[in-house]
């Protein structure tokens, strides 16, 4: 008994730190973090996934704070977005600059994720086209670029200018521009070169011969101390550099994006294959998963809607005794609620980091102006005549307080409670953005796959705790606001 | 030497009054004055303070609780000058509120406990207390655990009597205290109140616009106008040797209301 206790104790030990793996909100770059958190797995120690954040910024935020230890990165996305301006020369300036910043690069996996040009592979074959190069000695092909591709100067101008072309060119839709490319109405079209549709369309991707889109290599970022605090875990990670080839990371996501298989169970068939090793997938029953994010969703907004009854009603009471520090607090709770609720949650990062904590703060203050705003209304209500009948009995102020104002002020602040528990049951959705789970997370994953059993396993139970805490609210009026006060 | 006879006697002063108002004023924002008012209330004693509206009566009414301090002069409540902060003293007045002035959230047994239970009176103190008033007031006891909006007028208003007798207060204040209800229900609660304040022996003051109830209740009146005491004394006294052509005036529009003597 005590035998196994300690066997246990050692494994735990044994496993040391948990190495924390992020990724951001698209199937390729959750593959990436799910290919490196089993090789952690595989090192002996625990991997933590922290999967589909909200973005580059959130996620390197929380390398820097240390909620995440390492995820999957572009060069030119840390050229452009994290050293804003900085000018550096090639990797090893890239390497040097993020050093600075306490963090290290792994080298490239051997893929780029950047513009590209496809065509339909048949006449790719029948005109000989393989690079864009060639492209340019056919002026009679038509082209059809998403409107986004035509506009940015690193999209089309930058093509054009490098390769001289002189083909005619019309502005579409993404998805209009596959079905035109595939009906022969267009002869190529702008991707990103390992989308899974160039897999489903069988088109040809021509090679950037002369370089005119920004270099895009595919590469783990991970905090600098993970060298000296796990470095079998990253050695591990680093077995990936070199390995996915620009065609193998195009199958991997269009098996996650088109043929709907779970990210994990893709990456696992993949380091079985290329690196010979065996990780166990874990798989969660959806009920487990349900009862799970039931648990995160809860978390959340109960502790929010706590602290903020906790902090609003004194503040309604202030609020209501006060005129002036009244119209102070109601206006300050007013403008916080114009916040829009994405911008809110970035905002904690940088404080708060990422997961429950800034998502609490976040659900905390919207839930004060409603609270405020029902303890203010209920008190400013109740008639001069109780006020001063209750003065006149000679109950002190804390007395009056506590026996008759607060509780003839009871349905309002009651109705306030209640429309914030609702705004916070709603509004924590949006936490899966910065990894505060929940049943956020899948519905971001639904949106992102075009699968709408995933999008429902998140929406549906939200929407049935959203009647949850409607019906409870209801019970508890019926339970603790007295007979005289319910009636007309 | 001898000591003076006596010498360490302390001379015995006669107890000081329940109520007393002196020189008061008070000014509104809106410019209205009341005041200045003296007025002192013996022990046992019941005065009525009557005028039209708008003569300074609720003022005065909230003076003598200390519910607004006084511009000028002082309010006294046995001796002791009482302000807005003065809870203790106030729980030593009985008020009555126009129409019962109840808690919609409390039931009529908890509107008349309400202090007693926040003093911590133990259970069967306060339950014992309650029958007796109830008795007193003529309430019947299935009232006690209604609502107030399930109370009809007259019981609403024998409960905020019960409320302001509970703690057994040495003074009594009353504002309009047949206000509101219907004929019928005044002429029983009239006499159930009078009967009421002979068996306490209690000092009470009533606010009243309504003349005959002044004369019903109380041995001497206060006649306000304009913010001013125009006259104290008992009804035959103001009748006789009227103070003011107001006090006559307000005497006889009473009178004219009056049915016709039949022939």
């Amino acid at each position: 008994m005590s035998g196994a206790l300690l066997g246990a104790l050692a494994l735990l030990l044994a496993a040391g730190p948990p190495v924390r793996v992020g990724s951001k909100k698209f199937t390729e770059s959750v593959l990436l973090g799910d290919l490196a958190a089993a090789l952690v797995e595989e090192a002996g120690a625990k991997a933590v996934p922290v999967r589909e954040l909200g973005g580059t910024r959130v996620l390197w935020e929380a390398l820097r704070r240390g909620d995440v230890d390492l995820y999957p990165e572009y060069t030119g996305t840390l050229a452009r977005e994290i050293l804003a301006g900085e000018p550096v020369e090639g990797l090893a300036g890239l390497r040097a600059a993020l050093a600075r910043r306490g963090a290290g690069l792994t080298a490239p996996l051997g893929f780029e994720d950047t513009y590209a040009v496809g065509v339909r592979k048949d006449r790719a074959e029948a005109l000989g086209l393989r690079t864009l190069s060639d492209l340019s000695r056919h002026p009679e092909l038509s082209l059809g670029f998403t409107n986004e591709f035509m506009d940015r100067s690193d999209g089309w101008p930058a093509l054009r200018d490098r390769y001289r072309l002189r083909n005619r060119v019309r502005g579409l839709d993404h998805d209009v521009a596959y079905r035109a490319l595939a009906h022969g109405e267009i002869d190529a079209t702008d991707l990103y070169s390992t989308d899974p549709e160039i897999q489903k369309y069988g088109l040809a991707v021509l090679a950037d011969d002369r370089r005119a889109f920004p270099e895009y290599q595919a590469l783990f970022v991970y905090r600098l101390d993970l060298e000296g605090r796990a470095p079998a875990a990253l050695a591990a990670v680093r077995r990936l550099e070199g390995r996915i080839g620009t065609a193998e990371m195009t199958r991997l996501n269009a098996r996650v994006q088109l043929d709907h298989q779970p990210s994990e169970a893709v990456a696992a068939g993949f380091l079985r294959q290329a690196l010979g090793v065996a990780p166990a997938v874990r798989s969660e029953g959806l009920l487990l998963r349900v009862a799970r994010r039931t648990g995160e969703h809860l978390l959340l907004v109960l502790v929010a809607l706590l602290g903020a009854v906790a902090a609003a009603v004194p503040l309604g009471i202030l609020a209501a005794r006060r005129p002036g520090a009244g119209k102070l607090v109601l206006g300050a709770a007013g403008l916080v609620q114009t916040i829009p609720s994405l911008a809110l949650l970035v905002f904690m990062i940088p404080l708060l980091g990422i997961g429950a904590r800034p998502a609490v703060a976040a659900l905390f203050l919207y839930g004060l102006l409603p609270v405020v705003r029902g303890t203010w209304s209920g008190l400013t209500g109740i008639s001069p005549e109780l006020r001063e009948s209750a003065e006149a009995l000679g109950l002190p102020p804390r007395a009056r307080l506590w026996r008759v104002e607060l509780p003839l002020a009871l349905p309002n602040l009651l109705a306030g409670v209640r429309t914030a528990a609702v705004i916070a049951v709603g509004t924590a959705t949006l936490g899966a953005l910065i990894g505060a789970g929940g049943y956020g997370q899948p519905i971001l994953s639904g949106l992102r796959l075009d699968s709408v059993p995933l999008i429902l396993e998140g929406a549906v139970p939200a929407a049935l705790l959203a009647l949850l805490v409607e019906w409870g609210f209801g019970l508890l009026e019926r339970a603790v606001v007295p007979r005289g006060l319910r009636r007309g | 030497m001898r000591a003076p006879r006596g010498w360490l006697e302390i001379p015995r002063l006669p107890p000081p009054p329940p109520i007393e108002l002196r020189s008061v004023v008070k000014r509104h924002a809106g410019g209205a004055v009341v005041g200045p008012v003296s007025l002192s209330l013996g022990t046992g004693r019941t005065l009525a303070l009557v005028g039209p509206s708008g003569a300074g009566k609720s003022t005065l009414l909230r003076l003598l609780l200390g519910l607004l301090p006084p511009d000028e002069g002082e309010v006294r409540f046995q001796g002791l000058p009482i302000g807005p902060g003065d809870d203790a003293l106030r729980r030593r007045m009985g008020y009555v509120v126009q129409g019962g002035g109840l808690f919609p959230h409390l039931t009529a047994r908890e509107n008349a406990a309400l202090v007693a239970r926040w003093l911590g009176w133990p259970a069967a103190r306060v339950d014992r207390r309650l029958s007796e008033l109830a008795a007193l007031t003529r309430l019947e006891p299935d009232a006690l655990d209604r609502f107030p909006g399930e109370l009809s007028g007259g019981q609403a208003q024998r409960v905020g009597l019960m409320r302001a007798l509970l703690l057994d207060p040495e003074v009594l204040l009353l504002d309009e205290p047949l206000g509101a209800l219907d004929p019928l229900t005044r002429v029983a609660l009239q006499e159930d109140l009078r009967a009421a304040f002979a068996a306490l022996g209690k000092t009470v003051l009533l606010v009243t616009h309504d003349l005959a109830e002044a004369v019903f209740f109380a041995d001497r009146l206060a006649l306000l106008g304009g913010g001013r005491v125009l006259q104290e004394g008992t009804f035959e006294e103001l009748l006789r040797a009227p103070a003011d052509p107001f006090v006559t005036r307000f005497l006889h529009a009473w009178r004219g209301l009056s049915f016709p003597e039949a022939r």
